[in-house]
């Protein structure tokens, strides 16, 4: 596709001279980009119901495959959806990476260019700003009116999901849920316990007699004292899976209070994990075991799959990560003996270590988009495999021929056996993957780690999936409920966090990678207290505690 | 009368004019029409009102900017990080591009120019992770130390080792590129000087400082004044790949910075006044180099 | 002759020895990317791989080079790449030329130029621009904003002043006006550095990436820089669900490491060519005379 200078350009050129001696850039007329748009709005308008015309921004990053000559815009996807619910998904953009989609959400919003008809957004700021551009609707009438049974009773089982798009009491946005099923589990080297005569750690006192054996009593039989006890990454500080998201450290602080992670008190208001005993009586135990050796003297410099290499390398004993380190980065290339095991009790005697979040994309709706029904038909088939529904269309899989193919009356996901090759369809999906619910993966995957036979698609599906991930889910569903730590403030940052936010999460990570490296001592954690809450930490949180009062709502 | 003069001049001139009129109309284009943004380092900016639209802010984001407990240790890890950069990738190009061309066989030379030019194209996300390795405690360098008997070095997690290893690593990488711009000032040095200089019994130190350098003083002029134009540009790919809580103190520059308050929610507006703030500076320093040049070398850099 | 002492020929000699230590320290890092780029996806996490590939196989250069879109990328990427690089020699060296006179309005000029080199208006203003001129999805939008280069233009008018004005006088009583003393006596007497700001001028097209990814609404047309971000940026990130599939898209360094030399190898092809006119300046500043 060459291209030539039209006299289009060339005439645009001259005019946009003209437009600079008038008041420098401004192509803020809407007029000029979407006339094709209103042509289409009033056709659109005529239309009977059954016909929805969906415009999309895409995502196509070069995992996204195609076969027989198809493409985004038309594929067995987009017929499905044409055929089942008179869906045309009209592709306005597409681009290569999840980050340059949320570029390109910001570029259009602040150049007053038209949004897509729906699209999704993970950045709470952006999405404040998308819903203070007064462009996107409220979805609860549409919500009441349109969602399926089974989606309503989701969304009411776990009513603070609506927290982040919540504005003066109306949802300006549809959230979507986190599986919540691999976060987190202790990875540790049954070779070395064996050979030590020892037992997985449960508490920190025995986490201290195995790391002290791991690394002083030459585990790996080299005659070399070249052995950590656990991996950990401090690079990003002392920090839960929001910004560490495997090789982390949380677990030592147990329940009450989770680093970075705003949780309930007991008087129902919101405080900071950071700031709170507990983290001290961690900090100094991380700074013990940096002294002893039990820790890398690297990990401060390390991010995740640096720190992560000294257990695949098989130097390390321990590691802490969610139970699709399985895959990734552990490999079938490491021939010893590790398995997963519950996480030890933290600091204040209670398992505990932070979540993932419950949600971290939501849709938006463009304010001009009249097809909610439509949507909402769609929603609920391809949540068909998020629910985990044997009756779904879906469950077998996406479309046969592409990423499964029914052999027998059973479905294969064999990659060789299916002609021109295996698609991920789910791709093609308005949503781009699956939408999960909570902890649904988590049951089918710890069924198959019990050593159940798979019995539906799904336990089928995942039966591909390395055995030890399974093991680690069994291991995880244990005690998951009682352990998972969620961050409870989900809304965009208050006033004073823009303004002090950093200087506050600077200084704590500072100060706590200084206590754990020796440089200052444990106490320096009080002094850091109280310069956190005077510098802006009592105006935060006051803040974030008016933003959950107005919320929860 | 006067007029009349002027306008015959132009007249005669007007070649001249037309041949540089297209940059002009691109840059006027796409470098002066969009610096419309830059009023909203003066705003409170909302993109649901736009440029024209959103309140202003006065000075209200430079004086946050200063107010900041950290402002001047930040300021002050850019400035000290990047004047070194800019001394070091100036003099070691033009050391190496001078050691280079002492070279006689034509073979080597290139095959050594080539070399030193490679690192330019890695990236600092795969650069950050080589030097985590080479740098670590078990790393290749502290291996080395550990034979003359010293302590192994934090080269990562010390400040002033952080510092050092920052402007060292940046010159691995950046200064065989920049040696091709002395290589091409030098290839335009008549031979006869040199003839000239050794009939006056000059050696082939006296030879290049009297000769090859003075004729690449120019070049070497307008390429670190130019320079000066990144004096609050310490490198942000290379410092966020490289920096951890633990170098903060010394480690931390303006642009790390202001990523991190984006992360916090920081505004559009604040971070253009940064950047504009940088500009000044910049700005101001290339006006007096150029100045200085002008009094004392009566030179025009540019 | 000075080469003939003893003294000098020391000095050659250690100069030899610490040009070869140098190169070899600069040299080191890409073998050992070349060595992961080549070893299986298991060792490079591992971090196992140094000099030479452990479980060699190339399934990181198939996934970049079997992908349907990569020729098509590569064929933008030299289209833009040439385009680029000619109409920003053009603009740099009338420019330059200009600028190197000296006539009434050369200080105002020089200072406009300067001056964009330190202001700018940022991301946004900058695309509302090149929308607001219909530019997007051509490949004007990838060359036209950058077309002014204002450091080679400042170089090159340097280069162009280092010129004995005589020659150009001469070319004047013959009666060539300013073109022709631009085409017929700067231009091939500035041979070494055009070939340099040309080299510049095309490593900054190549490399560049993040315009084909805000000025391309259609991923089938990205360059092959942005092409090969999409490779290792990958996946679709808004689901920050995190997947490990994607996890270890993102950080396979094989892949990685793959895709900054597929990226570089064009122009590491082209450069000894540029280099013959920089390596062998010296006998051109003889033929000069």
């Amino acid at each position: 596709m060459k291209k030539r200078i039209t006299r289009k350009t060339s005439i645009a050129l001259i005019a946009g001279l003209a437009l600079l001696t008038a008041a420098g850039c401004s192509s803020s007329d809407p007029n000029s980009n979407s006339s094709s748009n209103q042509n289409e709005q009033g056709s659109n308008g005529n239309s009977t119901k059954g016909e929805a015309t969906i415009t999309l921004g895409r995502v196509v990053g070069s995992d996204n495959q195609f076969k027989n000559g198809e493409s985004i815009e038309d594929n067995v996807h987009t017929r499905w959806a044409k055929e089942r619910f008179g869906i045309n998904f009209k592709v306005d953009w597409t681009v290569g990476t999840g980050e340059a989609y949320s570029t390109r959400l910001r570029l259009l919003l602040n150049s007053n260019d038209k949004l897509p008809d729906v699209f999704t957004l993970s950045d709470p700021t952006l999405e404040n700003q998308v819903v203070d551009s007064g462009k996107v609707m409220s979805i609860d009438e549409a919500f009441d009116k349109y969602a399926s049974p089974r989606i309503k009773e989701l969304y009411a089982q776990y009513p603070e999901i609506w927290n982040t798009v919540t504005y003066d009491g109306k949802h300006y946005g549809l959230p979507t849920f986190n599986a919540n099923s691999s976060f987190s589990v202790l990875w540790i080297r049954q070779d070395w316990l064996d050979k030590l005569g020892l037992k997985a750690p449960k508490t920190i006192e025995e986490m201290e007699t195995v790391m002290d054996a791991f690394v002083n009593k030459d585990p790996d039989g080299n005659g070399v004292k070249d052995t950590i006890g656990l991996s950990v990454s401090l690079k990003k500080g002392v920090s839960a899976v929001k910004d560490t998201y495997m090789v982390s450290s949380d677990f030592i602080f147990g329940k009450k209070a989770v680093p970075t992670y705003w949780t309930e008190a007991e008087d129902g208001t919101l405080q900071y994990g950071s700031i709170q005993p507990t983290v001290k009586q961690g900090l100094a135990k991380l700074s013990e075991w940096m002294s002893k050796g039990y820790l890398d003297k690297d990990a401060g410099v390390q991010d995740e799959a640096k720190a992560a290499e000294s257990f695949v390398q098989g130097k390390s004993g321990m590691v802490f990560g969610p139970t699709w380190m399985a895959t990734y980065p552990f490999n079938a290339d490491m021939k010893f003996d590790y398995i997963p095991v519950p996480i030890p009790a933290g600091v204040d005697g209670n398992m505990g270590f932070g979540s993932e979040p419950q949600s971290s994309v939501r849709f938006y709706f463009n304010k001009d988009f009249k097809y909610m029904e439509a949507f909402f038909n769609y929603l609920d088939a391809i949540m068909g495999p998020g629910f985990y529904d044997p009756e779904s269309e879906l469950a077998n899989g996406w479309a046969e021929g592409y990423d499964y193919v029914m052999v027998n009356g059973e479905p294969v996901y064999d990659h060789d056996k299916i002609p021109g090759g295996w698609i991920d369809v789910k791709k093609y999906s308005i949503y781009g993957n699956d939408i999960q619910t909570p902890k649904k993966e988590l049951e089918v995957m710890a069924k198959l780690g019990q050593g159940i036979k798979p019995e539906t698609p799904y336990e089928k599906y995942f039966s591909a999936r390395p055995k030890k991930w399974a093991d680690a889910a069994a291991v995880l569903q244990t005690y998951i409920d009682d352990a998972a730590v969620y961050d409870q403030f989900t809304g965009p940052p208050t006033k004073t966090m823009a303004q002090k936010g950093e200087l506050l999460r600077k200084m704590e990570n500072e100060t706590f990678l200084k206590i754990i490296y020796g440089q200052e001592s444990p106490d320096s954690f009080d002094s850091f207290v109280k310069k956190w809450k005077s510098s802006g930490g009592d105006e935060i949180t006051k803040e974030v505690n008016d933003w959950y009062q107005a919320v929860k709502k | 009368m006067e007029w009349k003069k002027g306008r015959i001049r132009f007249i005669r001139q007007l070649p001249l004019h037309l041949l540089i009129l297209p940059s002009i109309i691109c840059l006027l284009i796409f470098n002066y029409a969009p610096m419309a943004g830059l009023l909203m380092a003066f705003q409170d900016y909302k993109p649901r009102l736009g440029i024209l639209h959103s309140p202003w802010a006065g000075l209200a984001h430079f004086r946050y900017m200063f107010s900041y407990p950290d402002s001047v240790q930040v300021i002050y890890n850019t400035l000290l990080i990047a004047s070194l950069k800019i001394v070091a990738n100036t003099v070691v190009p033009i050391v190496f591009a001078l050691l280079l061309n002492e070279v006689r066989t034509v073979v080597f030379k290139r095959f050594v120019q080539t070399f030193v030019y490679l690192p330019h194209f890695l990236s600092w996300v795969i650069l950050g992770g080589i030097l985590t390795d080479v740098l670590g405690n078990k790393g290749i360098v502290n291996n080395l130390l550990s034979f003359t008997g010293a302590d192994p070095i934090f080269f990562l997690g010390d400040g002033t080792w952080f510092r050092i290893t920052v402007i060292i690593s940046d010159v691995w990488k950046e200064f065989g590129f920049s040696t091709i711009i002395y290589l091409a000032a030098m290839s335009g040095i008549n031979m006869a000087l040199y003839e000239a200089a050794e009939i006056d019994g000059a050696g082939r130190f006296k030879q290049t400082l009297h000769v090859t350098l003075p004729a690449m003083v120019p070049v070497i002029l307008v390429v670190s004044t130019l320079a000066l134009g990144n004096i609050l540009n310490a490198g942000f790919d290379q410092i966020f790949n490289l920096y951890n809580p633990l170098v903060y103190r010394e480690g931390d520059i303006i642009d790390t910075f202001v990523y991190r308050v984006g992360l916090m929610g920081g505004s559009f507006s604040f971070a253009t006044a940064v950047g504009l703030f940088k500009s000044a500076v910049s700005f101001v320093l290339i006006v007096v180099s150029y100045r200085l040049a002008y009094r004392f070398g009566n030179y025009r850099i540019f | 002759m000075y080469r003939n002492t003893l003294r000098y020929r020391w000095f050659a000699s250690s100069n030899a020895l610490l040009l070869t230590v140098i190169s070899i320290l600069c040299i080191l890092p890409l073998v050992h990317v070349a060595a992961v780029s080549f070893s299986s996806s298991s060792a490079a996490t591992a971090n196992q791989v140094y000099f030479w590939p452990v479980g060699f196989n190339k399934e990181a250069y198939l996934r970049t080079l079997d992908n349907p879109l990569f020729l098509h990328s590569l064929v933008l990427s030299v289209e833009r790449t040439v385009a680029g690089t000619l109409l920003s020699m053009m603009l740099t060296v009338t420019a330059a030329y200009t600028l190197s006179r000296s006539f009434y309005g050369r200080a105002f000029y020089s200072w406009f130029f300067v001056f964009t080199m330190l202001f700018n208006g940022g991301l946004i203003p900058t695309y509302m621009v090149v929308t607001g001129l219909h530019l997007t999805n051509t490949l004007w939008a990838l060359i036209l904003p950058s077309a002014v280069n204002v450091f080679n233009t400042i170089l090159m008018m340097q280069f162009f002043r280092a010129i004995p004005k005589e020659l150009e006088e001469a070319a004047h009583i013959d009666g060539a006006g300013y073109l022709r003393s631009l085409t017929s006596i700067y231009l091939p007497l500035s041979l070494p550095s055009l070939a340099t700001l040309s080299l510049f001028a095309m490593v900054w097209h190549w490399n560049s990436w993040f315009d084909g990814l805000i000025y391309m609404t259609d991923y089938r047309q990205y360059p092959l820089a942005t092409f090969l971000q999409t490779i290792i940026q990958s996946g679709d990130m808004r689901n920050t669900n995190i997947d490990p599939g994607q996890l270890q898209v993102l950080s396979e360094r094989t892949v990685r490491s793959a895709q900054i030399l597929i990226g570089a190898l064009p122009i590491l092809i082209v450069y000894p060519f540029l280099q013959r006119f920089f390596v062998q300046g010296l006998t051109m500043g003889a033929v000069k005379e």
